[in-house]
């Protein structure tokens, strides 16, 4: 029981060990300017390491994670350990406390936290003081610039020179290069060879770190940042635990940086329109190859700019070429020293084809630059080149190709003024609301007066309007349509019927009187409640009868008793309609 | 009141001789490529209290030559109001070019489109008259036709969907050329606020050159809209009322 519990307290102890990020310093306290270790490990294997916060210490290197694993064999009992360790180099720049923030790794998806640490730096003693002067003095990098004061496309040569006096310089390397923002950069070759120069009497050694030609594109105060090296100097180790070779020296790295240098840029004094940014002093000459030569045949028009400044940067220059040349875009080529800073050659190679024959110039085109020795604008000018184009001999076989050009205008400009006007008072040319409102609505409303009265007007007016027999007349044709049709298909048996039925059916229908009720009685009673004449009753009840008559009792005419019936009804129905208004 | 416009007309007519001299003159001036000169010349002619839409074309023409883009604007647009020319349509499109400001018109339905252009055919006043016209003689075919046998449906029902077309283009262009106010932009930026105020958010800048509809007017600030359909408030003293 007891080794049981001892066996657990064993495994539960280890794997508390197992889990835990320690952090650790090969020196605390360390001294400004020093390089110091620290050092992450766990005893695992782990993943997702996130760095700590080295607040105010400056980081040279790191994380640099590295992997342990061993396997131990001791009295046939077998182990296996892993250990991981992230270093970081670090260094103070001033003294103090530090305190790291604490760094973090995932173990098997768990996430371990070290703890925070607090790093001590304190100043280096005077002896230590005076050695870090003493080497500023003989280890420095010197910036050298040809010019402070330049205007914008002007161009200075910087050279960052590394001085030394010091005979155990081990190696350098720069650490942080200027990133010379508002500037156009040309980095020169130099040879990093160490001469001898002697400055107030004292002899150095130096080398050029980087020589480069700036042109500033901007105007205001750019500043050309400091270079900063990483210098490994050998000293003598004072420490009595030499190394296992027996070596006597050891390597003390050291930050050294140049200065800032600032440049007062200014901006061109008002530039002339075809001013193109070109800065320093050029030659301009223009040459053309053949200045007879036939249509469709190529022609090289060469320009070639000379001089010091800016040269790398000119654009090609606005050539008017003839319309009727096909140009393709320039070969350009150059052949620059020093950045343009020595004499310095660009050209520019145009391919001209003539489509058409004639006579051609290539007008004059000029290179307007700024002088900056003597601070002027200055123009220079390429001849004019007069070119005869004859007739190709060689395209008969592309005769039957109509060759037409389509004429376009590129460049718009406005129309031309008008010459004539006819000049008005100055007063808004329209009529107002109201007037308007007036003159459009009096009509409108004249006309709906005149439909009202239309239409009031035409229903009291009865008897005399032929208008409303119209409708009578109109109505006694609709009723007695069928009968009609038989009278034209001489169908005699239906036509009676017919008539008689219509009259029942109008009757009806005008008064409102159920078929069931219909009878001579009805006919009476509804024909004098409505006023109707006696006449016009008897007559309506006297064709009633004749039609019954005829339907059983066929006459000898049928032809001319029917369309005598039929006239008869017409009349009935539109007396009737009449007689209702 | 009667008696003014009468002196005023006669004024008129009498400077309208000398007028046409100035305008031959100034025309003189800006073929010498003199344009600040053909400018006061030209202004002279307004200042008399004379106008026309070639006499503001020119005036375009000439503010384009020497490059115050705002103020060509101005003038096509003054002069587009008075009379539509296709020349002056292209040299507005040429100056609008030149200025900073871009503005992308919402795209417009066919038939409005259609309708815009049917009624920029004539002027207001054009269309008051046509309407006029119109109704009138609607009612003498109506008189007639109520005194005499003369009928013809036919002919009176055109007549009325003519002035039922009249009419809306009327008031279509009075909305457009009357009641609707448009001015230039003239200083050469101009911030766009949310609200009448000094300190409010600002939406968006205007350049000189910029054509703008006024909308509302609160005291120094007025209320206006773009051709893209954002509006915003800006102080009145930054633009010139077309």
């Amino acid at each position: 029981m007891k080794k049981i519990i001892l066996i657990l307290f064993v495994f539960i102890s280890t794997l508390s060990f197992a889990q835990k990020l320690s952090v650790s310093a090969d020196k605390n306290p360390a001294i400004v300017g020093e390089q110091i270790l620290i050092q992450y490990s766990i005893d695992t294997q782990g993943n997702n390491f996130k760095s700590p916060n080295f607040n105010g210490l400056r980081v040279l290197s790191g994380p640099n994670p590295s992997t342990q694993s061993s396997y131990s064999f001791v009295n046939g009992k077998s182990q296996n350990s892993t250990k991981t360790t992230y270093s970081y180099y670090l260094q103070a720049t001033k003294e103090g406390t530090f305190s790291i923030s604490p760094a973090a790794i995932t173990v098997n998806g768990k996430t371990i936290k070290s703890k925070a640490y607090q790093l001590k730096v304190v100043k280096g003693s005077e002896r230590n003081k005076a050695e870090q002067k003493a080497l500023s003095e003989n280890l420095f990098i010197k910036v050298e610039t040809s010019k402070r004061n330049i205007v914008v496309g002007e161009q200075i040569l910087v050279s960052y020179k590394l001085f030394t006096r010091i005979n155990n310089l081990h190696s350098y390397e720069p650490s942080s290069l200027p990133a010379l923002n508002g500037f156009w950069t040309k980095d020169l070759e130099s040879s990093s060879r160490f001469k001898r120069d002697v400055i107030d009497g004292v002899p150095y050694y130096v080398s050029t770190l980087k020589k480069s030609v700036l042109t500033a594109q901007k105007s205001g105060k750019l500043i050309i940042d400091p270079m900063e090296l990483k210098c490994s100097i050998r000293v003598k180790n004072n420490k009595r635990n030499r190394g296992f070779f027996g070596n006597n020296y050891q390597i003390q790295e050291e930050y050294i940086s140049s200065k800032a240098i600032t440049i007062t840029v200014t901006e061109l004094p008002s530039p002339p329109p075809n001013f193109h940014g070109a800065v320093g002093k050029f030659l301009i000459k223009s040459e053309v190859d053949n200045t007879t030569a036939n249509a469709n045949d190529a022609i090289t028009y060469k320009l070639t700019i000379t001089g010091t400044g800016n040269i790398e940067l000119i654009e090609p220059l606005a050539i008017q070429f003839p319309e009727d040349f096909e140009v393709y875009d320039p070969k350009i080529s150059d052949r620059i020293f020093e950045g343009g800073r020595k004499r310095s050659i660009k050209t520019f190679e145009y391919l001209l084809i003539p489509r058409y024959e004639g006579e051609y110039t290539i007008p004059s085109s000029s290179l307007v630059y700024y002088n900056n020795k003597t601070k002027k604008y200055e123009t220079k000018k390429t001849p004019q080149h007069n070119l005869i184009i004859n007739t190709n001999n060689n395209t008969e076989d592309e005769n039957s190709i109509i060759n037409q050009q389509i004429i376009k205008t590129e460049k718009k400009d406005i129309h031309y003024i008008f010459t004539t006007t006819q000049l008005k008072e100055i007063r808004d040319n329209i009529l107002s609301k109201n007037l308007f409102i007036l003159i459009f609505f009096l009509p409108i409303f004249l006309i709906i007066l005149l439909w009202i009265h239309n239409t009031i007007v035409g229903k009291t007016d009865t008897n005399s309007s032929d208008w409303k027999n119209k409708k009578a007349n109109k109505i006694a044709l609709k009723r007695l349509k069928y009968a009609q049709n038989c009278i034209n298909n001489n169908d005699f048996d239906s036509f009676f019927e017919e008539i008689e039925k219509s009259l029942w059916v109008y009757f009806a229908d005008k008064f409102k009187v159920s078929i069931a009720d219909l009878s001579k009685e009805t006919v009476s009673t509804h024909f004098y409640s409505n006023a109707i004449d006696i006449n016009t009753e008897k007559q309506f009840i006297a064709l009633l009868d004749e039609c019954e008559f005829a339907r059983y009792a066929p006459a000898s005419n049928k032809n001319a008793q029917m369309g005598d019936i039929l006239n008869k009804a017409k009349h009935i129905i539109i007396e009737v309609e009449t007689a209702l208004r | 009141m009667k008696l003014k416009t009468l002196i005023i007309t006669i004024l008129v007519s009498i400077s309208s001789f000398a007028s046409d001299q100035l305008f031959e003159k100034a025309n003189r001036t800006y073929n010498n490529s003199d344009y600040t000169s053909a400018i006061t010349l030209y202004d002279s002619i307004l200042t008399i209290g004379l106008e026309s839409s070639e006499l503001y074309y020119n005036l375009g023409n000439c503010h384009y030559k020497a490059q115050n883009w705002a103020n060509a604007i101005w003038h096509y647009e003054k002069s587009l109001k008075l009379e539509r020319n296709d020349k002056t349509i292209q040299n507005l499109e040429l100056a609008n070019l030149k200025i900073i400001d871009r503005i992308e018109e919402i795209p417009q339905l066919f038939y409005k489109k259609w309708w815009s252009s049917f009624i920029s055919i004539f002027n207001t006043f054009s269309w008051q008259l046509i309407s006029i016209l119109i109704i009138w003689l609607a009612l003498t075919l109506k008189i007639l036709s109520q005194f005499t046998n003369y009928k013809n449906k036919y002919f009176l029902s055109i007549l009325y969907s003519l002035l039922l077309i009249s009419i809306f283009a009327t008031y279509s262009s009075y909305q457009k050329n009357i009641t609707k106010k448009e001015a230039i932009i003239f200083t050469t930026s101009i911030v766009v606020n949310s609200e009448p105020k000094t300190n409010s958010t600002n939406l968006f800048t205007l350049h000189s050159g910029s054509k703008i509809e006024i909308l509302d007017t609160n005291e120094e600030w007025i209320n206006i809209k773009i051709a893209n359909g954002s509006s915003g408030w800006i102080k009145e003293s930054g633009c010139k009322v077309l």
